[in-house]
């Protein structure tokens, strides 16, 4: 009977996540952008609704309807920089239509030039960029460092004192500039966009599906706001489950593709399959490897200096780790490691020892034996008798997890010692293996 | 030998060594360490093809490539890599394509989605994969195009003389020592047996079958054919689309989901 392995540790969605989604809208991103293509690429739909310092209550107005959205500036710059980077060159020569719509900005590009005049005016001030400005003009409990500091990048030559919203570029960078101008920005430049015909646009969104479930934030209640009430979400909603929202949702020149992802709980439950017919002009069910697929992919896996995947590979190997991974390409990828280590340690186990038997004859020496083999490998004894300081500082960094014990743990690592134990002291450690041998004899 | 050498730690180290960890902290927390690197390089195949049949670890102990892992490593070689200067639509399903890296910060300054970026630090090279769906995605968007009236054909050829420093031919022939691309693979167990269901290719139009899909055996040797030229099933797709759009009176569609396939929940 087929008993699912991963029972026990819940719910397992399988044959849905990790089929490459992901990877074929990199793809499509790449394919669009090397033709010419302006291409508004959300890498992850997630971050817009769970990360992000704040969000604020903001009036847009879509379509001429006046729209209540939560904006989440912080996250609205982050995708505005990238827009930034990948098509400045085609910003540039895009000139602005709707000329009506950039009075809004006026005010608050005024208000921020009178500070930057008054900043400037000190001694010692003149030569700062406008982001070391910025930062001295912006009221403390609204500046994040770190939201900010990528800017840098983008805004090193930025003269905010003669700005003039001609070009796009201009619009996207004074974004970029003013945070709580960010949402006003990205919904002008989306209308932009879907209005304007010098070039193909391209909408590329990953993780669409967590948009239409709660996201991190509430505003004044304690009920979470909905993913597609923030900014970014409701400007990019172009798939709804009624084809009447999307008949309203137009493009005059250009393509949305949507990835769904079920990385995160947040938008699991969400599906886009129920409703095909009244709302998915086109849906791509990307499946898992074939037969061809799967072979390529354990090939690649095992090139030299590619992965540490076993030499000792056999064909029985392939196939049994093919219906363990179900063919699922991130599975292929993330398993192979913990389904052939073992076999390799297994294997090499049995080499060592044998070579340990081939000349044992006591306790000591047998241990003797092992350090040379260890020796032999590389295996420092001194090197690997691990202190707890020199664990912490190289653990503790490892992919931004800190390994380093807490308080408790510390005491509990003196009081182990002060028992009179020197754990580190091998020597101890084999007088004590070698007197209960004796004992036990 | 490990569990002795554990049971010698301090207890909060080995409370810290009992927490679960990520495959990427496993690799890189056993290679930042000399002595375990030593183990983990003894472990993985950081030998070249040609000699992995010989000794890879240090001469006391030693791990040999077995015949089948040294065939199973040739079919990458032989079959499923190509350059950046290959035209996706000509390569055999599965085959990896190089991604260069200027491409990747000029044409991603977002960051990539998904796991792409984990993929390339787990393999330590960049490519991916070019699939029957990625043929199918860079249709959309060239039937997209004509649609818009758009010619990209300039800028494309543009984009990839700069990838290639405009030192190589946009489309060079294929050199003799590829000419595996376009030969049979053959797996016996594997090639003449039927693909999983949930294998195929699928898409849909507001709910309509597009891609046909066959139940007969697909031996890997037909790939290339399925989807090139007149008469292929990329084209049979790219027709019925065209066919129902025409017939529900609209413009080819305009955007596009892409979810996963045959979904359940096993428990």
């Amino acid at each position: 009977m087929f008993v699912p392995l991963k029972c026990q540790f819940g719910n397992y969605h399988a044959g849905e996540r990790g089929t490459g989604k992901s990877t074929l809208l990199n793809q499509s991103v790449m394919f669009a952008r090397q033709r010419g293509w302006l291409t508004l690429f959300v890498n992850d739909g997630w971050e817009h609704v769970h990360s992000g310092p704040y969000v604020e209550p903001l009036e847009v107005k879509v379509g001429g309807v006046k729209r209540k959205v939560y904006d989440n500036p912080y996250m609205n710059k982050v995708l505005l920089r990238g827009f930034w980077k990948a098509h400045h060159k085609q910003l540039k020569r895009m000139v602005i239509e709707d000329t009506e719509a950039l009075l809004k900005y006026n005010e608050p590009i005024a208000k921020m030039q009178k500070l930057l005049v008054r900043a400037m005016s000190l001694p010692g001030r003149d030569k700062l960029n406008f982001v070391e400005l910025r930062a001295l003009v912006t009221d403390e409990a609204n500046y994040f460092e770190a939201y900010d500091a990528p800017d840098s990048e983008v805004l090193k030559n930025y003269d905010f004192l003669s700005i003039k919203l001609v070009t796009l570029e201009d619009l996207v960078l004074l974004g970029i500039a003013l945070a709580d101008q960010s949402g006003k920005v990205f919904y002008d430049l989306v209308n932009a966009l879907r209005n304007q015909t010098q070039y193909p646009v391209l909408f590329a969104v990953d993780g669409y599906n967590t948009w239409f479930a709660s996201s991190t934030f509430a505003y004044g209640t304690t009920e979470s706001l909905l993913g597609r009430e923030i900014l970014v979400p409701s400007a990019l909603t172009f798939i709804t489950s009624k084809k009447a929202d999307e008949q309203k949702w137009t493009v005059k020149r250009g393509l949305c593709i949507a990835a769904t992802s079920i990385k995160h709980n947040a938008g699991r439950e969400v599906r886009f399959d129920q409703e095909l017919k009244q709302s998915i002009p086109l849906r791509v069910k990307v499946p898992v490897y074939s037969n061809t697929e799967y072979l390529s992919a354990m090939s690649r896996y095992l090139q030299p200096r590619s992965t540490p995947m076993t030499p000792i590979l056999r064909w029985e190997d392939f196939f049994n780790f093919r219906m363990v991974t179900s063919s699922t390409p991130r599975l292929v990828r993330v398993d192979n490691m913990q389904f052939f280590l073992p076999k390799v340690v297994q294997y090499m186990e049995k080499d060592l020892e044998l070579a340990a038997l081939m000349s044992m004859s006591s306790t000591s020496k047998s241990h003797r034996q092992t350090v040379a083999a260890d020796l032999a490998l590389g295996y420092d004894e001194e090197e690997e008798d691990i202190s707890f300081e020199s664990f912490t500082s190289t653990y503790g960094k490892v992919d931004g997890k800190n390994f380093a014990p807490d308080e408790e743990d510390s005491d509990a690592a003196v009081d182990y010692e002060s028992d009179g134990f020197d754990i580190e002291d091998v020597e101890d450690v084999e007088a004590v293996v070698e007197d209960e041998e004796d004992s036990d004899d | 030998m490990l569990g002795h050498r554990l049971s010698r730690l301090r207890p909060s180290v080995q409370r810290s060594l009992a927490q679960p960890l990520t495959e990427r902290q496993f690799i890189h927390a056993n290679l930042s360490r000399p002595s375990f690197g030593n183990r983990i390089r003894l472990l993985s195949t950081r030998a070249s093809t040609e000699d992995a049949h010989n000794d890879i670890g240090p001469s006391k102990s030693k791990i040999t490539a077995t015949p089948d892992a040294v065939e199973l490593m040739n079919f990458h070689k032989t079959y499923f890599q190509a350059s950046v200067a290959q035209n996706a639509y000509d390569l055999r399903p599965g085959t990896y394509q190089d991604v260069d890296e200027t491409d990747i910060l000029r044409y991603f300054p977002e960051g990539l989605a998904g796991e792409t970026a984990d993929e390339f630090a787990y393999t330590s090279s960049k490519k991916w994969m070019i699939r029957d769906a990625t043929k199918v995605m860079y249709r959309i968007i060239e039937e997209s195009e004509k649609r818009l009236k758009y010619d990209a054909t300039d800028v494309a050829a543009k984009s990839l003389e700069k990838t290639l420093g405009g030192d190589v031919p946009v489309s060079p022939d294929v050199p003799i020592s590829q000419i595996g691309m376009y030969s049979a693979v053959s797996v016996p167990r594997l090639s003449e047996r039927e693909d999983w269901p949930n294998t195929q290719m699928n898409v849909t139009y507001y709910g309509k079958e597009l891609f046909p899909t066959t139940t007969a055996p697909q031996p890997a040797s037909v790939d290339l054919i399925q989807t090139k030229g007149p008469g292929s099933v990329l084209e049979n797709f790219v027709d019925n689309l065209k066919k129902e759009v025409s017939a529900a009176k609209q413009d080819l569609p305009d955007r596009v989901i892409l979810t996963g396939n045959n979904f359940f929940r096993v428990c």
